[in-house]
């Protein structure tokens, strides 16, 4: 517990992160689910103000209608910050650091994901969110989310026993693969984020054209592998500057020991 | 910034911008008539 609230209070972003999930789950704030949130946190937790933007895109292909406004949004906030939601907001992004931050403390070996399966959170928002929606007039993507289960699931069949009695097999596919990921969690960086995340697969490909960019001076470079070792989600940011896995949490900027690695705006 | 890259930055923030308007108002006129014509 006192690694958590360490690992809560040490760094400012990790206060960005926990203020924005205190405030997308405020519940006082009513009224304003018409907004899409910026970042994975479930529509039905019972705090929750803001619209989950996949559950929306589901919603809409279910409707089999364009879903013009909240393509829009996240186009907004792609074309401006890239992928800077990811891991500055999203309340599932920064659960998965604090899981990933006790791996020393329960001396767990990393698990390491390969670059090749990058392609997987394309494949899960083109599949799941759109075309099973589609002709199952299901939204399964967020039937099985983990984020939904943790923030929603769980307090719901807990709270109420109405829903405690419908409680069925869907209910424990959803538990195993929330306990799944927690687990994962601990072991590798952000593995949601990498091979699932659909929100992350939309703003992937704003990050080499957004207005807040990384750039890194490579006269200034040493290769050390800091950058790595700190990244949220394992890039080598030298390599590619644009990466589209980069999630703009700026932590590579603040450890480059030669200051190479620096932000521009547009 | 490169200027392509600004560019096309530019060209998606309006095409972003046009989106949200293009949700705004259907929504209102999908609304005004769900209103008018089944409630």
């Amino acid at each position: 517990v006192s690694r958590f609230v360490t690992l809560l209070l040490t760094a400012p972003r990790r206060r960005v992160q926990a203020l924005s999930f205190l405030l997308m789950n405020s519940y006082v704030l009513q009224g304003l689910k018409a907004i899409p949130c910026p970042g994975l946190n479930c529509y039905a937790c019972p705090g929750a103000i803001l619209a989950c933007p996949i559950g929306t895109l589901q919603h809409f292909a279910i409707l089999r209608q364009v879903p013009f406004y909240t393509l829009g949004v996240l186009g907004l906030i792609g074309v401006t910050v890239g992928r800077m939601a990811c891991g500055w907001l999203c309340p599932f992004g920064w659960l998965q650091e604090l899981l990933y931050g006790m791996r020393d403390r329960w001396h767990l070996r990393v698990w390491n994901i390969s670059e090749s399966y990058g392609w997987l959170p394309c494949f899960f928002l083109i599949v799941l969110v759109g075309i099973v929606p589609l002709l199952t007039l299901e939204p399964w993507f967020s039937k099985l989310c983990p984020m939904g289960t943790l923030e929603a699931g769980i307090p719901w069949v807990v709270w109420s026993a109405e829903i405690r009695a419908q409680v069925g097999w869907l209910f424990v596919v959803k538990l195993a693969i929330l306990v799944a990921f927690l687990l994962w969690m601990m072991r590798t960086k952000r593995p949601f984020c990498r091979l699932v995340c659909p929100l992350g697969a939309i703003w992937s490909p704003f990050n080499a054209v957004s207005g807040v960019r990384l750039s890194v001076e490579e006269s200034s470079c040493t290769q050390c592998g800091v950058c790595r070792e700190v990244c949220p989600v394992d890039i080598n940011i030298c390599e590619d500057a644009d990466s589209s896995r980069c999630v703009r949490c700026m932590e590579c900027v603040k450890s480059c020991p030669e200051s190479a690695v620096r932000l521009l705006g547009a | 910034m490169s200027s392509r890259r600004l560019l096309i930055n530019r060209v998606l923030l309006a095409v972003c911008m046009i989106s949200i308007g293009l949700g705004v108002v259907l929504g209102h006129v999908l609304v005004t008539w769900w209103n008018a014509t089944l409630l």
